[in-house]
């Protein structure tokens, strides 16, 4: 297990192997807790009842993929001497693609057969389980498991709420920024104030000015006669005092 | 040879003369005439395309035609093309008959009127890429909006008034202080407009090179549009006729960045070098902030709109990243937001036509309905939003890897905010092809529209297979734009240097940066995970 690969972090083989065997365990769990419970026991549909074999377009192709999911289990068989050729064909076969990352890594190549062993024994111990829970002795245990342990149920239920975690740290927290952007930044601030401001600034001043070009004749003349007797006043006479 | 080029800008204006001598109450004739001239237009232009010569030894401007025009001020009638202004003029040849052959059951109203001023924008727009002298420059430019106004105030929408005056105003404003910036920059460089002799003997002081950027700039970031001067486009694309909004989308917004790339960048490079970390910024903003609009829109012309505003905000990027990967990228990508924000508004107006509204709640599930103008859609959308294998996907990894690799400050930041907005733009898209095309068919309104029509097929059809083409086999569209490419960029390497002669401190800012990063994705110690290895790089 311990190679000069993991040399930055010695404990990557151990934790990868361990993640790994966890997942092929639920693995052998879930596909024989779906078989069970859709092939064996009694209908719990009605459509389950009339439910009859599928036409021979179907069950063709998955005669061969059944076929060749057993002889799979040859290729990956380990090294046995007495099996002579047969023992590790895929790795032999997958070797070329490898060589070149094992020479960097130096990885030796050291076979032990425990785990081989260890993943036969963890397939069928989980499979096991899992027949006994959904169509032997143990069927009630699922039962009781849901109401006992009601919270971890519920999460994995809910996918372990990936999708709601998203939805509260991504999703909406995007769309709620992009809405008041909009409403806000775009329309109110840089449009309204901005844009629509400056128009409105200019259409206020003319407003403004136009309250005194008014059009009327009088009225000019009067402040015209106005303003030259201030400015008189002003260059001539008492103001300029 | 050189003729050619006036007779492609010239042809749409005498298709223009043509039907106002033809009756107003005969909108066939209208309709013949202006798709035919458009299509003489794409013809001739044709021999431009093949007559081009993009090697790099060639003449910078080709097809070139100097004619006094107004010698006491020395104006001139000077048009020539480089491979930018070459990819350009097609595009617009190109859209331009697509456009017309839109409107037949569009437009029913004014149809000679409406011809009209289609035909009359379409010299507008060619002159403006093909002009050589800033005056005949300016007059082009400011000619598209005379047309554009009436074509946004006439065979608009419900607010068109006040969308038409906007964008009257608001590019108007802008485009006068470039004019005064054309006369001061006329008057130092000896009384001429003529602007590959003002480009060589152009010299003026720093800051008064500083202002003559920015007066060219702002006129163009109206145009482009830059965050924050881009609140005009939503209410034009909005209330324009589908015409309108191809065009407005396909070839004004890049008439802002032809500009930068032509006038503003050239002509003024140290000043362009000192404003460049700012363009950046607003344009990486634009792109963010473009996409969070699109995000919430509920109307799909503005959600289009505002998805230009993000595109575009990707070629300024490109162009401010100072590479050639992000020049090239960038002049890609004007050409890919032509073809496909073009294509968006086509089919947007094709079901506008259909239901006469633009509410993204009045449609879903319509794909059942009409399952070809759906296909059309998320083909274009796929383009829309980069996948690879169509075009937008070229432009936008050219624009992202140039920006990476150039000496932009902070560039590994800035492309990485700017990616952001590739997947903010696939989630609007998404979104939008949803909520419109899919799930359930709940509205009675929907459930007996027609599909495409044969008419609408060969509107459509070009733009898909640009798509397709442009997304497979680029090269053809990127190799005329690199002379050009190369030249700007040498300009910039030349300001850079003297720069750097005034100044031996100051860092080189322009062209990639050395292979270290590129090399360092394989190399660990000195690459990726070694940021402050770059950082001593481009402080």
């Amino acid at each position: 297990m311990q190679s000069p690969a993991s040399s930055a972090w010695p404990q990557a083989g151990l934790v990868a192997y361990v993640l790994g065997t966890l997942a092929a365990a639920g693995t052998s769990f879930y596909m024989v807790r779906l078989y069970a419970l859709t092939f064996v026991g009694k209908p719990r549909s009605a459509k389950a009842e009339h439910a009859h074999e599928s036409s021979k377009l179907m069950t063709v192709p998955l005669w061969v993929l059944a076929i060749l999911s057993v002889v799979a289990l040859f290729l990956g068989l380990p090294e046995i001497h007495s099996l002579g050729e047969l023992g590790e064909v895929f790795k032999r076969f997958t070797e070329p693609v490898f060589a070149q990352a094992n020479e960097t890594l130096g990885a030796e190549g050291h076979h032990a057969l425990w785990p081989f062993a260890a993943a036969w024994v963890i397939a069928v111990v989980f499979g096991g389980l899992a027949w006994a829970m959904y169509a032997g002795g143990l069927q009630n245990v699922p039962e009781a498991f849901a109401t006992r342990f009601r919270g971890t149920y519920r999460l994995v239920q809910d996918k372990f709420r990936i999708d709601e975690l998203y939805e509260v740290l991504v999703i909406e927290p995007v769309k709620r920024t992009a809405y008041w952007l909009w409403r806000v930044g775009d329309a109110f601030l840089i449009d309204g104030v901005l844009v629509n401001g400056a128009a409105k600034t200019a259409d206020f001043l003319s407003k403004a000015f136009r309250f005194v070009q008014n059009g009327d004749i009088q009225r000019y003349v009067a402040i015209m006669a106005a303003a030259a007797a201030v400015i008189l006043w002003t260059v001539l006479g008492l103001g300029g005092r | 040879m050189a003729v050619i080029l006036s007779i492609v800008i010239f042809l749409p204006l005498a298709g223009a003369l043509l039907c106002a001598f033809l009756p107003g109450n005969e909108p066939t004739q209208h309709r013949g005439v202006a798709l035919t001239f458009s299509l003489a237009a794409l013809f001739v232009s044709l021999a431009l395309w093949f007559g081009f010569d993009a090697s790099a030894a060639a003449p910078e401007f080709q097809f070139e035609t100097k004619l006094p025009w107004i010698s006491s001020l020395g104006i001139g009638y000077h048009v020539g093309l480089d491979g930018v202004a070459l990819l350009l003029l097609m595009l617009t040849t190109a859209l331009t008959p697509i456009v017309i052959l839109s409107t037949f059951t569009a437009v029913t109203e004014r149809v000679k009127e409406f011809m009209i001023a289609l035909l009359v924008l379409e010299t507008a727009m060619i002159g403006t890429f093909a002009a050589l002298d800033l005056v005949l420059f300016y007059v082009f430019w400011e000619a598209m909006l005379v047309p554009m106004y009436l074509l946004i105030g006439i065979w608009g929408s419900e607010n068109r008034l006040y969308a038409t005056v906007k964008f009257f105003l608001y590019t108007f404003v802008a485009s006068v202080l470039m004019l005064v910036a054309i006369i001061y920059v006329s008057v130092q460089a000896g009384g001429t407009f003529d602007y590959v002799t003002v480009r060589q003997s152009l010299h003026v002081a720093p800051g008064a090179q500083a202002w003559l950027f920015l007066a060219f700039a702002v006129a163009f970031a109206v145009k482009v549009p830059m965050f924050p001067l881009h609140t005009w486009l939503p209410d034009a694309h909005t209330e324009a006729p589908t015409a309108g909004s191809v065009i407005l989308a396909g070839v004004l917004l890049k008439m802002g960045t032809f500009g930068f790339f032509r006038y503003a960048m050239p002509l003024f490079p140290e000043a362009a070098l000192r404003f460049r970390p700012a363009i950046a910024t607003l344009a990486v903003i634009g792109i963010v902030y473009g996409a969070l609009m699109s995000l919430v829109q509920k109307d799909m012309k503005r959600l289009v709109a505002y998805s230009s505003v993000s595109h575009l905000g990707f070629v300024m990027l490109g162009l401010m990243a100072l590479t050639a990967e992000g020049l090239t990228g960038g002049v890609y990508q004007m050409l890919n937001h032509g073809v496909s924000t073009g294509a968006l508004f086509l089919l947007v107006g094709m079901l506008y036509e259909r239901r006469h509204t633009r509410a993204i709640a009045e449609y879903g599930g319509i794909a059942k309905q009409v399952p070809w103008i759906a296909t059309c859609f998320v083909i274009v959308t796929l383009s829309s939003v980069g996948l690879p294998g169509t075009n937008g996907f070229v432009g936008e990894f050219l624009i992202l890897s140039g920006t990476w690799l150039g000496r932009l400050p902070s560039a590994g930041f800035v492309s990485a905010v700017a990616a952001t907005g590739v997947i903010l733009g696939a989630v609007y898209m998404l979104l939008l092809v949803e909520r419109v095309f899919f799930g359930k068919l709940d509205n009675e309104h929907n459930r007996h529209l027609p599909d495409l029509s044969l008419r609408e097929v060969v509107v459509i059809a070009p733009m898909l297979i640009a798509i397709a083409v442009m997304g497979l086999k680029p090269q053809p569209f990127l190799a005329p734009a690199k002379p050009s490419v190369d030249r700007l960029l040498a300009t910039f390497q030349a300001a850079d240097d003297r720069l750097r002669l005034a100044d031996p401190s100051r860092p080189q800012s322009v062209g990639t940066a050395p292979t270290e990063l590129a090399g360092g994705l394989l190399d660990a110690p000195t690459g990726l995970l070694a940021p402050k290895a770059r950082a001593t790089e481009t402080p």
